[in-house]
């Protein structure tokens, strides 16, 4: 097979993996005012929607007072009004006969299909207008912690899926117990992974692995044995979609009958059924106790195996070993608040840890960072953004698989890049000339040139670039800032020119960096 | 025995346990072409077991493919293919099969079967049989194999191509992804062209610059490989005519890029919609539209690919994540099942049903076939007999040695190696005496407990109903007193073999009662007591 040496620029660099410099910096609260970079950097991270007016509010501020308002503006929005669809009640078709059950067959038709691309559709816009808490952020990372895919063979209808997101968002920093417990009755995860199908007689062990292998302790910190009690202690809980078939459609019940009243043993502990065998006996005793068990005798190692998702997700994907002894900080932090996250995360984002300049733009954005942040200011339908994040490898309501989407570098790929740059072309075709222009008039002090560029690039990159670069950017939209005076008289050529300079923005490295 | 000798032996030996240091520079040109079909194909409908009583009247009493439509492959097996594969150039895949070059692999499976899609297509992709439904599946078996080349500069045709949207966990490696992704060259150039292809000379720590530099690559990849495979396009031709089925035009790409010089070692290109619980349908449905699609494609690729004057370097095989079960659903479908057929296609493969009928093979459950090659050995074979790489390099790969499928394998090439593990025995399939037919499984035995109601006795006004189902039937289920006079009908509906909690609607005055429980033609009863 030829080779040829001359592109040897190609050779070893795809996928080799550099560590970054060790930063110094600890948990210490970062107390200086924020500068305007460092206040776009905490907003890059912590929200999917950038804007330059957003991040003139808190220039000037502490950390300490930003990142308090960002999970404040969190809990004040936490929740939206869902789609209308969530408040159908459909009952079984197959009991139905006629025109019912025609119309019964097609409502869950759509439950099952359609409505979750305009569930997708509907988060897209809560992530869009969300500049100012921490909030989607939190329910994305939930999303891809404690999984669960709609398009699993039989689809997941789409009101399980929305009580699952729901549930995200009244604990976006909560309480690590409460959300466990939680979504372990939570109905679409007992559609996912066949908690539906946990029974006394047979035991299925799906749930109760990845509870302890994706969701609390990581591999190697429990048993197979404790898998099986983990089963065993989870059984009888069921869901149903129907409400002529449960009492409380589309969430978590339990069903006596599928239980198993023998006692466990699990991490050492004995689950015995000496209580009467009620719902909330059995939610209590059962599953709060097993998450109970399972954050207390494992704490660090839960807490270490949180920590270090959230860090490789807010601050750096591929830490090293200056950071480790930091994760572990905050991992003691986490424990010692009872596994309340907003607190330990407050502490995170406020670090010098955090603002150092090292961890600035240096992580790769997935999809949802780069096209819910184009949308949040370009023309396009919300639930084309949904399919259009699909198309480049993240689709809402539906990873790849129970371990949630891998991040990092996965998100910039030879498929990806070009892919992402094709369908934000598509975006800007929704978007007149006019439309660029007045985009750009509505950006503060827009007639100055260098001001305009320098705000359009702090809004979609990771970091600045060089003054070589800013120039040949500037350059795009005027010789001069006279120029550019006269220019934006004329809307069209105007729209054009702010239109050229972002499908160049689009281009650079510095756009899928954050 | 001589000093000299002895340290020959121990040459020799580090030579074949020693894993080789591959060069890219000594791949030899042969290609592989991976047709895989996303869903699960169900195999007995694919290849049909055309005398099996069994096949027509238990498993697949609506959805058979008629005795009289099929042809048969092997009488001796009792095999004969659906007549949808006789569609397509020259008699389509049973054209292929006639003029000895399609080979049907039969009884490919793997132990402990995953029925989730995604976890049983990620364990086909990544060439991994794993000990536990966690253990992670991180690379693809392809990305392993030219992982061995990742010190290497990167060639200058890609690796892998896959035509279609998502890059497919096959081709990724631990050193990153081994394919480009596209779905026309057309496409691609243009789309290549608005990356930025140039190398940015940042002025930056090392931490940030490592990150923008990775972006930048990727950048200067796809710009570098979309010119070499549009060039490839441009000089390259087809002959044969393809329908405008997206599977027959991805391989049609796929042949004029092998006509173009583009010297890629795997195409990888996909039908979709095999996954069919529902509606599948017999002779006019869904999987033989599908069926018809597959057999056109691949029949015209191989006609072109001969007359371009490349069939002596490509190989074809068609992958699917599982079976289905024998059983058909109450759905006019099938549910994910196990064992299955694979079809091997090219002048080098040898044109023969290859295993035994799968169909026949013992249940391991009720409702799953037993399985008799584990499907690594296609890969093992085509990574050592077909990429001429050692048993070692292939050990490497994909865990272990594996056995070629029936010992000398699908290839003409392939020759019996006595230094690989045995194949394990065959199922051994069960003759019932009545009928000198083969039997699987146990006849359904039809027992009362399958149907309990709880709680019971019941003490609000309605309790569930629980029923295991075997077979797919319309479900009545009446209150009766226990002096035989009915109160009235709790429910009516089809139900799908499974196990079904159904809630009943209990608003009688206490007292015992009968449920009576209708199942297709067979009645059954439960005794309640409400309070």
């Amino acid at each position: 097979m030829s080779v040829v040496s001359r592109r040897d620029f190609l050779g070893g660099l795809l996928g080799s993996v550099t560590e970054r410099g060790e930063v110094q910096a600890g948990l210490e609260e970062h107390t200086a005012p924020l500068s305007r970079e460092e206040v776009r950097h905490l907003l890059q991270r912590c929200t999917f929607a950038l804007s330059p007016a957003v991040i003139d509010k808190y220039v000037g501020k502490t950390a300490g007072e930003v990142v308090d308002t960002l999970f404040n503006n969190a809990q004040a929005r936490n929740s939206p009004t869902p789609p209308a669809f969530v408040n159908d009640v459909i009952n079984n078709p197959d009991k139905l006969s006629g025109n019912r059950r025609d119309e019964e067959s097609r409502k869950f038709g759509l439950h099952s299909g359609d409505y979750n691309w305009d569930l997708g559709g509907w988060w897209v816009t809560q992530m869009k207008t969300d500049r100012e808490s921490i909030l989607e952020k939190m329910v994305f990372f939930w999303h891809g912690h404690l999984t669960t895919q709609y398009s699993n063979c039989v689809n997941i209808p789409v009101i399980p899926m929305y009580l699952q997101n729901d549930l995200f968002r009244k604990n976006f920093a909560g309480n690590f117990y409460t959300l466990l417990e939680k979504i372990t009755i939570d109905g679409a995860m007992l559609i996912y992974l066949n908690g539906n199908d946990n029974i006394s007689e047979a035991p299925n062990e799906n749930y109760g692995r990845e509870l302890l292998e994706l969701f609390s302790l990581g591999v190697g910190n429990y048993t197979e044995a404790d898998i099986k009690a983990a089963a065993k202690i989870l059984t009888g809980w069921k869901v149903k979609y129907f409400a002529d078939e449960s009492m409380t459609p589309n969430r978590g019940y339990f069903n006596p009958n599928d239980f198993d009243k023998n006692s466990k043993r699990f991490f050492d502990e004995t689950f015995s059924v000496n209580y009467e065998i009620t719902q909330e006996n059995v939610y209590n005793n059962s599953v709060r106790k097993l998450i109970n068990v399972i954050l207390t005798k494992k704490g660090n190692v839960a807490a270490k195996f949180m920590m270090t998702k959230l860090y490789r997700y807010f601050v750096y994907s591929n830490p090293n070993k200056t950071d480790e002894t930091l994760i572990n900080d905050l991992s003691s932090r986490l424990v010692v608040a009872k596994f309340e996250f907003m607190p330990v995360l407050k502490t995170l984002l406020k670090s010098k840890h955090f603002f150092d300049e090292k961890n600035i733009g240096i992580q790769m954005k997935s999809p949802a960072d780069t096209i819910v942040n184009m949308v949040s200011h370009f023309k396009y339908v919300d639930k084309y953004a949904r399919n259009v994040m699909s198309e480049l490898g993240l689709e809402l309501f539906n990873p790849p698989n129970v371990s949630g989407w891998k991040g990092y570098r996965s998100w910039v790929s030879t498929k990806s890049l070009p892919t992402t740059i094709y369908y934000i072309h598509e975006i800007f075709t929704y978007n007149t000339n006019t439309d660029f222009a007045n985009w750009a008039e509505g950006i503060d002090n827009s007639g100055d040139l260098n001001r305009l560029t320098s705000r359009i690039l702090e809004t979609f990159f990771g970091r600045a670039v060089s003054a070589g670069r800013f120039k040949a950017y500037t350059a795009l939209l005027a010789a001069s800032p006279a120029e550019w005076s006269s220019v934006r008289g004329d809307k069209n050529a105007a729209g054009q020119r702010v239109k050229k300079l972002m499908e160049n923005v689009i281009k650079a490295p510095e756009f899928y960096l954050s | 025995m001589g000093l000299g000798l002895v340290s020959t032996l121990k040459l020799d030996q580090m030579e074949l346990s020693a894993f080789q240091p591959a060069s890219y520079q000594n791949e030899n040109d042969n290609i592989v072409v991976v047709v895989q079909l996303f869903g699960g194909n169900d195999g007995m409908n694919t290849i049909t077991p055309y005398e099996w009583d069994m096949y027509y009247k238990q498993f697949r009493p609506t959805l058979h493919i008629p005795r009289n439509t099929v042809t048969p492959i092997s009488k001796e097996k009792g095999m004969a293919m659906h007549p949808s594969l006789s569609q397509g150039v020259k008699g389509g895949m049973l054209g292929l099969f006639k003029e000895g070059k399609l080979g049907v692999l039969s009884g490919l499976g793997y132990n402990n079967p995953d029925f989730s899609h995604f976890r049983s297509t990620d364990i086909w992709l990544s060439g991994i049989v794993p000990s536990s439904t966690s253990q992670p599946l991180p690379t693809g078996w392809l990305g392993r194999y030219f992982d061995t080349f990742s010190g290497e500069p990167k060639p200058e045709s890609p690796y892998c191509i896959q035509v279609g949207k998502t890059p497919s966990l096959m081709f990724l490696g631990e050193t990153g992804e081994k394919s480009i992704v596209l779905e026309s060259a057309e496409d691609m150039y243009y789309q290549g062209q608005q990356v930025e292809g140039n190398r940015i000379a940042i002025e930056a720590s090392e931490y940030y610059k490592s990150e923008f530099d990775y972006v930048n690559n990727v950048g200067v990849e796809v710009q570098e490989y979309s010119r070499v495979i549009k060039k490839a396009f441009d000089s390259g031709k087809n002959i044969e005519s393809y329908t405008s089925a997206t599977l027959s035009q991805q391989l049609k790409l796929v042949a004029r890029l092998i006509d173009g010089g583009l010297k890629t070692k795997v195409y990888f290109v996909e039908q979709t919609g095999y996954d069919t619980h529902a509606n599948q349908g017999g002779l006019d449905g869904t999987h033989s539209k599908l069926l018809k699609e597959l057999s056109e494609a691949i029949s015209a690729f191989q006609s072109d690919i001969e007359q371009l004057g490349h069939d002596k370097k490509v190989v074809g095989i068609t992958a699917s994540e599982f079976g289905r079960r024998p059983y058909e659903n109450g759905s006019a479908g099938t549910d994910h099942g196990t064992s299955s057929v694979m079809f091997s296609f090219g002048t080098a493969v040898r044109g023969e049903v290859i295993g035994e009928y799968f169909g026949y093979f013992p249940l391991i459950d009720g409702f799953n076939h037993s399985y008799a090659t584990d499907f690594r050995s296609i890969y093992f074979e085509l990574v050592t007999s077909w990429f001429g790489k050692s048993t070692e390099f292939g050990a490497a790969i994909l865990g272990e040695k594996l056995s070629y499928i029936n010992e000398t394998g699908f290839l003409k090439s392939t020759k019996k190696d006595p230094t690989l593990p045995k194949p394990p025995d065959p199922p051994v399939v069960t003759i019932d005496p009545d009928t000198g037919q083969p039997m699987v499984g146990e006849k359904p035995s039809l027992e009362q407990d399958r149907f309990s109601i709880f709680p019971n006795p019941v003490t609000d006004d309605w309790a569930y109903l629980r029923m295991n189902l075997y077979y797919q039937a319309r479900v009545v289920v009446t209150l009766v007193t226990l002096d035989g006079r009915e109160v009235g009908k709790l429910m009516e509906g089809e139900y799908r073999p499974a196990q079904h909690d159904v809630i009943i609607n209990l608003k009688v005055p206490p007292g015992t009662y009968l449920v009576r429980i209708k199942v297709g033609k067979v009645t059954y009863g439960v005794k309640c007591v409400k309070l």
